[in-house]
């Protein structure tokens, strides 16, 4: 399988959303990675048949999706930044409903789907349980279920852990994972973590304009000799802030271990260190 | 690509999503049989008020029953998700519509039947045509309920804009509304002929129901 995504611009009155954006994935994860209002929700929701594109071009296995998008979307999997519908009816009847609207006709086959996928996301105990009921986790893991019936082939599901405590964070990256298998997932997040050690490929984008990593060093090697770590005196923090952007700090027993970012040496004992993914991020969103 | 088609959302499922609305009309009529039945002793004018009251009450509860059905599309929180299905607007919005509407206007069309069974029918007119212009007037309330709901995406204004109308219809007799009158049943406006309103309702309704059938298909209006 794979997704092309050509020259797609899309402008809301003088301001330019997405700028000639060009991506590719096939089977696996893609992380689209930017800051807010960056682009991220634009390109998904074009990407999902909601809005449509000025200019551009998106194909799937060779086929323009967005000249058939309505047969198109049988394939697609969506899970917007917000999912709280049908909240008044149960967990079942909602993924039945969105089943019948999925086009999975057979009521045989959808009630074995929804079994099948509310025991992967772990939400089996909660069949009967009324959607408005659920926590945010679970709620989210409801909107993963959804996304998954139909067997869709193409995933989208955007900032798919803003909100949740760090328990269900690990445990959502999980569940994406696993239905990651034989699909291409696109997943879009302003969160580093969501992505580092989850994710096949990664795009970042920023003023609608996107770039995409073929991994995750090539976007620590934006960084390179540009982080460098210093020893100092607790109270040579605010020193050292107002002078250089700090990146993070660790206390250690002669007083704070500083990592910052500036493109020469910032002091004859600064030591160049290895950077990460954060720092590279961190340097694609400021050149 | 191989073509795939969806099938009618259940009924049950649009019952249940009715919630509270439905059985609040449902209350309300009860309601108001028990003061004209209980509490209205022998008042000369009890069947015709009791018919006016279960007129008004019903063209709220039309929207009651009928726009719930719609409000995942314009709620904020849902409508994202909705509009990414593949959902075919002549069947998610007109064919579902119709099925809630013949529903109600049986159940309602019936309890006025009864009304005219118990009551001194010289008093009370109820037959084909009056039933035609309720039916028309239901039609036409839920098609400029929908329609406002779509248009505005804003649910207030999806229940304002209908009982709006009929508050003009009824307090100023169809004053400044032509020939969409809907309470003119129960406050008609003299010398015209009935078939005029039933027919110019129903139109109208159409009209309505078609802008509203259209909109459902504009997902980008619709995710503003």
């Amino acid at each position: 399988m794979r997704l092309n995504v050509e020259g797609l611009v899309k402008d809301y009155g003088k301001k330019r959303a997405l700028d000639s954006v060009n991506l590719t994935a096939s089977n696996g994860i893609y992380g689209l990675l930017g800051p807010n209002g960056a682009g991220k929700t634009t390109l998904m929701r074009i990407l999902a048949g909601i809005i449509s594109p000025d200019r551009g071009r998106v194909t799937f296995d060779g086929e323009d999706i967005l000249k058939n998008m309505e047969q198109f979307r049988y394939k697609i999997g969506y899970l917007p930044q917000e999912f709280g519908c049908y909240k008044s009816i149960s967990v079942e009847e909602c993924l039945d409903t969105i089943g019948i609207l999925k086009g999975i006709s057979n009521k045989e086959e959808r009630k074995k789907q929804i079994e099948k996928i509310l025991f992967e996301v772990n939400l089996s105990t909660e069949l009967k349980k009324k959607v408005g009921a659920l926590s945010g986790g679970m709620r989210r893991r409801l909107g993963i279920a959804q996304a998954m019936l139909g067997n869709p082939v193409f995933i989208m599901v955007d900032e798919p852990t803003a909100g949740l405590d760090p328990e269900e964070r690990i445990r959502f990256r999980g569940f994406i994972r696993k239905v990651s298998v034989g699909r291409i997932v696109l997943l879009s997040t302003h969160i580093i973590e969501d992505i580092k050690n989850n994710c096949d490929g990664l795009a970042l984008i920023k003023n609608g304009k996107i770039e995409q990593f073929s991994g995750f060093n090539d976007l620590e090697n934006m960084a390179k000799g540009r982080v460098w770590k210093l020893n100092i005196k607790t109270n040579e923090y605010q020193k050292i802030e107002e002078q250089y952007k700090v990146l993070s700090t660790n206390t250690n027993d002669n007083g704070l271990e500083v990592r910052v970012y500036s493109e020469k040496k910032p002091y004859e004992d600064a030591k160049e260190v290895q950077p990460t993914v954060e720092e590279g991020y961190l340097t694609w969103i400021n050149k | 690509m191989d073509k795939q088609m969806n099938k009618m959302v259940p009924l049950i499922f649009d019952i249940k999503t009715v919630r509270l609305g439905g059985y609040f009309t449902l209350f309300a009529l009860f309601a108001v049989f028990i003061y004209h039945f209980k509490l209205a002793g022998g008042s000369a004018t009890k069947y015709e008020s009791l018919q006016t009251w279960v007129f008004l009450l019903s063209a709220v509860g039309a929207l009651a029953w009928i726009l719930p059905a719609y409000f995942e599309i314009v709620n904020p929180d849902s409508k994202e998700l909705m509009l990414s299905l593949p959902i075919n607007s002549f069947k998610f919005g007109f064919l579902r519509m119709l099925r809630l509407y013949t529903i109600y206007v049986l159940f309602i069309l019936s309890v006025f039947t009864f009304i005219y069974i118990i009551s001194d029918n010289t008093r009370l007119g109820f037959g084909i045509v009056e039933g035609a212009l309720i039916a028309g007037a239901l039609f036409f309330l839920s098609g400029l309920g929908l329609a406002s709901l779509l248009l505005t995406r804003q649910v207030v204004i999806g229940f304002a804009v209908p009982i709006g109308w009929v508050a003009v219809s009824y307090f100023f007799r169809g004053g400044g509304q032509w020939y969409l009158h809907p309470c003119q049943w129960i406050r008609p406006k003299p010398f015209v002929p009935y078939w005029k309103f039933v027919v110019a309702l129903w139109i109208a309704g159409l009209i309505f129901h078609i802008i509203f059938t259209f909109l459902l298909k504009r997902r980008e209006y619709l995710m503003k």
